[in-house]
């Protein structure tokens, strides 16, 4: 008697010896895929996709990370150029003489209504065409020394100052807890004096930096040598102008205008004296740095400091990426999730 | 389950042969090793689907459709996720299921599958009629039945491969391939 299992063996459905023909065709062809009607199939390149798709991320990685970091450079370019327009917005006229002016032919201005403006304002006079021109002198000097030498760098400082015809308007040192730390020295050089100044200067230690800068203040210079000129010949009109007065009234008035003006002669004067001393008198400033030991690293430091930051840029990069990534791949695959779950279900029912 | 290694359904022996291992063996390309698993697997995975679909015209299909996808998909096997044979019965299961799924068919079984195994004329009346009994009795179970019962006696796997094929334990296979067995046995005596 056979048994439920042996019957079982025995009704197992057996393929058709053609289709058994048709599927060792196909074996031997590799399974083709059936031509669709009416669909164009799509053939996908036969490499494998893992190393190029590696490739390709890579490469728009270092793209995205090169741009992010062109964008930076321009960045830093542009506040560079604001901070050179704001230092050459210092030349040029007050238009301010104009508002003096009219400040004085009023009989109730104050004295302080009459003080010239203490900075022109920019876009003012350059004063074209005139010969000569009134060009202020700066020069900065970074001087890299042993801490224990700084005493004598000091005096030597003043030493060449004073033979060079300047004096210095300021000068510090800094103490630490052991010996000095630091130094910072404001010189004044008379113009022709700049050059072999600065050349007694950089023998003193290593030239850190030395950087030299001039701006024409010209226009700023003639403005008030004019505006002295009209301040002077207006006093000389008041005094004329005084000498006929009959009245009281008419007497004080112009004192009163007198007093204005002859304030405002003094300010003028003291202005134009202290920009003529800018421009004979050439502006050095000195700072003292401890040598570091590890100068001549400095470009190795460079470079590591370097390849920090880039890493740092790329760090940054990864977690800006991960930021929108990871929402976008942990949404993708609860909806992958919920599509295959749905897709299970549905076969499943066609069981039930 | 000796039948399993046994069982050639009029396949050639190199058809037939039984290979065990992983899908990608040492001196073998997937292409090779694929081949292989389709010698000793075809006639197991006609029998199942044609068991689900009852359709000869639509097993053919879905079995030639469970290959070409098993084929294209080869080198996604993977061995920890159980054996070849249940990587295989799993694709060709969805198929089938999707072939139910777009037809809407399941009762009516236009053309019987020939049985290629069917006895001569010598046989005793008695063994046809005890098929018959149990053809009877598997086309009246449950679908979800019936596929248990070709899973392990038409397509030859173990229980554990029974589980992975439709996402269940091991044990739980064995106890509705069990329940499965004994509902066809009592629908078979019922018959008789």
């Amino acid at each position: 008697m056979k048994t439920l299992e042996d019957v079982l063996e025995e009704i197992t459905p057996a393929p058709d010896p053609d289709f058994v023909a048709d599927m060792e065709r196909r074996m031997e062809m590799g399974f083709p895929a059936p031509e669709k009607r009416g669909r164009p199939r799509i053939v996908l390149p036969s490499f494998r996709p893992r190393p190029f798709v590696a490739a390709a991320a890579s490469t728009l990685l270092a793209l995205m990370v090169a741009v992010a970091l062109t964008q930076e450079g321009r960045d830093d370019a542009g506040s560079g150029a604001v901070v050179a327009q704001e230092a050459g917005s210092f030349a040029g006229d007050a238009g301010g003489g104009q508002v003096e002016e009219r400040a004085l032919a009023a009989p109730d201005a104050t004295s302080a209504e009459a003080l010239p403006a203490p900075f022109p304002p920019p876009n003012a006079d350059l004063a074209p065409g005139v010969r000569e021109r009134r060009v202020e002198r700066v020069a900065n000097l970074i001087l890299a020394g042993d801490p224990d030498e700084f005493d004598r760098v000091s005096s030597a400082i003043f030493r060449i100052t004073g033979n060079r015809g300047g004096f210095v308007t300021q000068s510090s040192l800094t103490q630490g807890e052991d010996a000095f730390t630091g130094g910072f020295f404001d010189l004044r050089v008379p113009v022709d004096q700049l050059q072999p100044a600065l050349n007694d200067l950089s023998r003193l230690a290593t030239v850190r930096a030395r950087t030299e800068s001039g701006t024409d203040v010209t226009g700023t210079f003639v403005s008030l040598r004019d505006r002295l000129r009209m301040a002077r010949a207006l006093r000389t009109s008041l005094l004329r102008r005084l000498e006929l007065a009959t009245t009281e009234a008419a007497v004080q008035s112009l004192q009163r205008r007198l007093a204005i003006v002859g304030n405002r002669i003094t300010g003028l004067r003291s202005q134009l004296r202290d920009a003529r001393s800018r421009t004979e008198f050439a502006t050095i400033t000195v700072e003292l740095v401890n040598e570091d030991p590890g100068a001549s690293d400095s470009e190795t430091d460079e470079a590591l400091d370097d390849a920090v930051g880039s890493l740092e840029d790329l760090a940054n990069f990864l977690i800006r990426a991960l930021g929108v990534l990871l929402p976008a791949t942990v949404i993708g695959m609860a909806v992958w999730f919920v599509a295959r779950g749905a897709r299970r279900r549905a076969r499943e029912r066609s069981l039930a | 389950m000796k039948r399993r290694d046994q069982r050639s359904c009029g396949m050639s022996e190199a058809i037939a042969a039984p290979v065990s291992g992983t899908f990608e063996r040492a001196g073998a390309s997937p292409s090779e090793a694929f081949e292989a698993l389709y010698r000793r697997s075809f006639p197991r995975v006609y029998g199942y689907v044609a068991a689900m679909l009852r359709d000869r015209a639509a097993a053919e299909e879905v079995t030639a459709q469970a290959f070409e996808r098993a084929y294209r998909r080869r080198r996604s096997f993977r061995a920890s996720r159980g054996t070849e044979e249940a990587w295989l019965f799993g694709i060709a299961r969805n198929a089938a299921l999707d072939e139910l799924r777009r037809r809407r068919r399941r009762a009516a079984m236009e053309h019987e599958p020939v049985d290629l195994t069917a006895p001569g004329a010598e046989e005793q009346a008695e063994d046809a009629l005890r098929r018959e009994a149990v053809r009877a009795a598997l086309a009246r179970l449950e679908p979800r039945e019936r596929e248990l019962v070709a899973l392990r006696f038409f397509g030859g796997l173990s229980h554990e491969e029974i589980g992975r094929v439709l996402g269940i334990s091991p044990s739980n296979a064995g106890t509705r391939v069990h329940r499965a067995l004994e509902k066809l046995r009592r629908e078979c005596d019922e018959d008789a």
